[in-house]
Parts: C-alpha cells; sequence; structure tokens
C-alpha cells in the first residue's frame, strides 16, 4: 500500500477508509479530506487495480492525469507518486497477480496477460459500470449492513464476480506509455528513493543529478508532471513533515521547536516557522504543545471475511 | 404411475432420466403433472407443465427414444435445434441432451431398448440404423404422427383410468405391439435432420457445463470458475449456452442463482435471517436491482417469500 503520505494543504489531515477483505482479494473505498502526494507500491506478487470516483479535482497518478472511467493498475516493484489537488476518493482492489492470471486465461483464452508495472486503461463504460457499481456496493453493503461479517460461501461469489468484472475490464489494450513516459516514471522512483534515504543530509540539487545522471531541467520537469512541485519543493516538504512528525511526539518540556527545526536542516527560525504555518495551517509552538497527537490515524480498520 | 409435482425438483427427480437439472424460465407457480407407463418393451411418459423451463439430462445409452409435442404448440429447442409440434426429436447416441420450451406446454416421451430396436431393425426398411442414431430430429408425415399421438394418447388415457387393464400382460403386450408399429412408420417414413456428428464438440462442453450444476446444487456458481473447471473460454461457452439452452451462460447462471435464492427464502428457518443475508449468499449486492429481478420472476418481493418462511 502506501509508503509515504505528504499532504501539501493546511489542515488536519483525515482520510475515511472502507476495507473489505475477501479471502484472496481486498477491495478499498478512500475518502481524503487534503491534497497530497502519496508514494504506493505493491507488495510481491500483488496487483493493484486503482480508480478514482466521482467527479473532483483530477487525480496525477505516475504523472498520468486520470479521467473518469479510467484505471489504473500497479505491479509489484514499481513505486508510483500519486498526487490529489484537493478532498478525493478513490477506490482501489488488490489481489495476487496469479489469481488474476490464472482467471483471466480460464475466461479469455491464453491471450490474457497480467499486466505488469504501471498501466492505464481506458476502460468502455459498460464494464468499467459493472465493475465499480458492484465494488461501490458490496462495500457499502458490508460497512452498513453486515456488521457480523460475511460467511465464506458469500465472500466467494463477491470475489469471483469481482474478477470476472475485474478481467472484462483488462481484456482491452492498455494505454501505451511513449517511452519517454515510462523513463520519467524511473526518474521520479529514483528520486524519491534518494530523498528517502538521505534528507537528513544537505540535498543540493547538482548532487542529486549527478547521481541520477540527468539534467536539472529534465529532473525539474519530471518533478512538475509528476509531484506538482520542484524538486527542491520537494525535500523541503519531505523534512517539513518530519519535524512535524517530530514535534507530534516530543516531550514540551525537554525540546524546542528552534532545536528541532534545525536538526532537521531548518536553520533559519523565523522564515521556518512561517513556512510551517502555510503548510499546516498551525505554528509549530502549537504542535509541540498538543498532547499525544500521534501521526493521524486513518479511518476504521477493515471488516473481515 | 401418475404424479403431480409443484416443485421444480420433484418434477426433476420424478422424469425418468439420469441427472435432470430444471430450470424454470418465466415468473409464475410451476406446476407439473406427469405420467410414467412401464409396458412390455416400451417404456412411455407424458407430461404437461405450466411454464417455460429448461431440462437437461443424461440419456440412458440403453435404449432408443423420441420425444414429441402432444398437442400443436409452439415450438421447442432440442440441443439447440428448433423442433416444431410435427417434428420428433430423437433421444439417442449422444449422452446429453437439452429441452427448452418456449410456454406452457404437454409433451409425450417413449422409448425401446437398444435390443429390441435391432430387433424391429429389419422391419424399418431402407434406413441404416446408424443413421438413426445420428440423427436428432425426424418429420415423420403427418399421418404417421396423428397416429402415433393418438395411440400414446389412448395408452395414457387407458392407465390412468383404467389401471387393471395395464396390469393384465396380453393387454399390455397389445398396446406395446400397437405403439412399436406406430413408432417404426414414423422412423421408416420419416425425414431426418441434422445429423449428431456435427453436435459433437459444443455436447461434451455442455455435458461438462451440466456436471458442474449437477455437483453443485445448493450454492451459486460464477462465470470464472465454471469456465476453468469446464476448460473452455468464456467465448465458446457462449455460442454453446445459446445453442443448447437459448441463452448465454450468464444469463442462466443468474437466472439459477435468482432460484436458489427464492428456495432459500421460502425455506428459511433460522430466525434471525434477512433478505440481504440471502440476497448476498447468491451474489446479489444491488439490493434494489435484486427485488426487481426476483420480483419479476415470482411475481412478489423477496421479503414477502421470506415473511412465509417456517421459521
Amino acid at each position: 500500500g502506501m509508503v509515504a503520505l505528504l499532504t501539501t494543504a493546511p489542515g488536519q489531515f483525515r482520510a475515511r477508509l472502507a476495507q473489505l477483505e475477501l479471502h484472496r482479494l481486498r477491495l478499498t473505498v478512500a475518502s481524503e479530506h487534503l491534497p497530497r502526494i502519496a508514494a504506493m507500491a505493491a507488495p510481491a506478487g500483488t496487483l493493484l487495480v486503482s480508480w478514482p470516483s466521482r467527479c473532483g479535482p483530477a487525480q496525477v497518478w505516475g504523472g498520468v492525469t486520470l479521467r473518469a472511467g479510467e484505471i489504473v493498475t500497479t505491479g509489484p516493484g514499481r513505486l508510483v507518486q500519486i498526487r490529489t489537488s484537493g478532498p478525493c476518493r478513490w477506490c482501489r482492489i488488490s489481489l495476487p497477480a496469479a489469481e488474476l492470471g490464472g482467471y483471466g486465461r480460464a475466461l479469455k483464452g491464453a491471450a490474457f496477460a497480467v499486466p505488469h508495472a504501471m498501466r492505464c486503461w481506458r476502460v468502455p463504460p459498460a464494464p468499467f459500470r459493472r465493475l465499480s457499481q458492484l465494488h461501490e456496493a458490496a462495500v457499502r453493503m458490508t460497512e452498513e449492513r453486515m456488521e457480523a461479517g460475511m460467511d465464506a460461501a458469500t465472500a466467494h461469489g463477491l470475489e469471483q464476480q469481482v474478477i470476472h468484472a475485474l478481467v472484462d475490464c483488462l481484456s482491452g489494450p492498455a494505454d501505451v506509455a511513449p517511452a519517454a513516459e515510462e523513463r520519467h516514471q524511473e526518474i521520479i522512483a529514483d528520486f524519491a528513493a534518494l530523498v528517502l534515504a538521505r534528507w537528513r543530509t544537505d540535498l543540493p540539487i547538482g548532487e542529486i543529478c549527478g547521481e541520477l545522471g540527468i539534467s536539472a531541467r529534465l529532473l525539474r520537469l519530471c518533478c512538475e508532471r509528476h509531484l506538482g512541485m520542484s524538486p527542491a519543493c520537494y525535500v523541503r516538504l519531505w523534512r517539513m513533515h518530519r519535524v512535524r512528525r517530530a514535534l507530534q511526539g516530543a516531550d514540551p518540556g525537554s525540546t524546542g521547536v528552534a532545536e528541532t527545526a534545525r536538526r532537521y536542516g531548518f536553520g533559519d527560525h523565523g522564515r521556518f516557522s512561517g513556512n510551517y504555518r502555510a503548510l499546516f495551517g498551525e505554528l509549530p509552538s502549537c504542535t509541540l504543545r498538543t498532547p499525544g497527537l500521534a501521526a493521524s490515524r486513518v479511518g476504521r480498520p477493515g471488516r473481515r471475511a | 404411475m401418475i404424479r403431480t409435482a409443484t416443485d421444480v425438483d420433484e418434477f426433476a427427480a420424478a422424469i425418468r432420466t439420469v441427472g435432470t437439472v430444471v430450470t424454470v424460465t418465466r415468473r409464475g407457480d410451476f406446476v407439473a403433472r406427469l405420467t410414467r407407463i412401464d409396458l412390455h418393451s416400451v417404456w412411455m411418459q407424458r407430461g404437461e407443465e405450466s411454464l417455460p423451463r429448461i431440462l437437461q439430462a443424461d440419456h440412458n445409452p440403453r435404449r432408443y427414444g423420441i420425444a414429441f409435442a402432444s398437442e400443436p404448440a409452439p415450438a421447442f429447442l432440442w440441443n439447440g435445434v428448433v423442433v416444431q409440434h410435427t417434428d420428433i426429436a430423437i433421444v439417442a447416441g449422444s449422452r446429453t441432451y437439452s429441452h427448452r420450451s418456449s410456454g406452457p406446454q404437454r409433451w409425450g416421451s417413449m422409448s425401446l431398448s437398444i435390443d429390441t430396436m435391432q430387433e424391429i431393425g429389419a422391419a424399418v426398411a431402407g434406413r441404416d440404423p446408424a443413421a438413426l442414431h445420428q440423427a436428432l430430429i425426424l418429420t415423420p408425415p403427418a399421418s404417421a404422427m396423428a397416429r402415433l399421438r393418438r395411440l400414446h394418447a389412448a395408452a395414457a388415457h387407458l392407465a390412468e383410468t383404467t389401471p387393471e387393464l395395464i396390469a393384465d400382460a396380453d393387454a399390455v403386450r397389445g398396446l406395446d405391439q400397437l405403439l412399436i408399429h406406430a413408432f417404426v412408420s414414423c422412423l421408416n417414413e420419416g425425414q431426418s435432420r441434422h445429423e449428431r456428428l456435427a453436435q459433437g464438440h459444443h455436447g461434451i462442453i455442455i455435458r461438462r457445463f451440466r456436471r458442474q450444476l449437477e455437483e453443485n446444487p445448493d450454492r451459486a456458481i460464477y462465470l470464472p470458475e465454471l469456465c476453468a473447471a469446464i476448460g473452455v473460454a468464456e467465448r465458446t461457452l457462449r455460442a454453446c449456452c445459446q445453442e443448447h439452452l437459448g441463452m448465454s451462460p450468464k444469463r442462466y447462471l443468474l437466472l439459477r442463482r435468482l432460484h436458489l435464492a427464492h428456495r432459500a427464502l421460502r425455506d428459511s428457518t433460522a430466525a434471525g435471517s434477512t433478505v440481504t443475508e440471502i440476497a448476498t449468499r447468491y451474489g446479489f449486492w444491488e439490493l434494489g436491482r435484486f427485488a426487481g429481478a426476483y420480483r419479476s420472476l415470482f411475481g412478489e418481493p423477496p421479503s414477502a417469500t421470506l415473511r412465509r418462511a417456517p421459521a
């Protein structure tokens, strides 16, 4: 699932997550309150199938702006950056790649292949409707009317229907991303990995470009498309979120804002406070004072099958 | 033996076939009347059903049989082939068959043992016995057809009104001979249609299809697992089902699930059962749509059926 989530606008991040665990599939419907960048990767052997639900500001998946009726599949091993620009709602199915492959071939013949890496699908309206309506109906029904959970037969039946709808959606051709786009995704994945590993140290753009083997211009281009901001802003965003996390967990008696900020690379206290407030909607001292605020818990626990 | 069934499962069990699966395709109360008479060589059945249905069964390889509409009626589908009331459908050779009626109907059937068929083979002059086994549909001359129908109806009437006559060995033998004679006339002079060989591949698939249904009489079945179990792609299965059942496998499985849900609601004994529980168990996640489809088929909302349950 999600590896890192960075909000990009002020406010307390709130999300509502409804998850339905079947035998081998997991269905998720999520609503999020704030715009954010999140990195997502599928666990080994698992395929993630996601789509934005309802109208709302467009969501950008791996640099690709998703429109209504489009689906994204993400295979294991690829870290994808997902950027939203406002409150959003999305649906996701997680299932073993082998399961999809087996049933896909049973239904459609040997030609069916499980998609790998990241693929976007412009699905015809009828199959898409079948998948999304079934998904939403099942999650909603479970939440509202099935407190006791569901029995094995019911779960199996739902799994079968979801798999069938999914295979129908993925039977047409995927949008073939031009080679350039694939390359950009790789660059962003490398960049994000670099930041993840080395954000504590000084990370001048020149050094980043040297490590990635690309020009500053290309890096900037990729970041704007995938992350919606410049590389320097992204690094700063990352650090800001780490400071916030540190302040949330710190003891106000023994820690000060300024020294914490300095530890995370923010020397100019005045400017830091201003930027912090612009991003999170409160002063860093306020974060420090609020007791026991753990990193925001996301949504409700899932229902067991 | 005469039996009236008001339940599809009762009916399926009563018909002299093996592995019978019956699916009703229109709303209403299914009532069926079945008469079975075993004479000396001839076994006969007459049926009367109130609703259109699809019947799939295995044919007994030791018998050679025929089936026909016992009065003028809309055509029915026999292994995917249209059969008019002027035709006879042949139940022999391929081990599986499907019969889809298009409305309430009255039908008759009769069969002889393969040995008897061989004995009378000489009488069926000018006909290659093998060809008789290959044919699927036979159109006898109108007079021969009418005679067969009359005799068949008369035999049944006799059995119902004067059962002691049927117990008399001589009377039985006499009736037997008359029927065989009428049967032979039809075969002799009939024009045959649709050689069975063409049915081969699809026949195998439909047989496997039905086997899956039989092995899971109480649970819902879905296309992914079905295609995996049969070993055929959805597109091919669709062609077979359109032929034999007159509808797509998806539609058929949906209809079947509706019937299973109906049975579960009707027979519910658990105190806390809800429509939601039963609907979702049989794969219906949009309750509004389920209620609509249910009502179309059974004439009442699912909640009404549940209210009447023994619990």
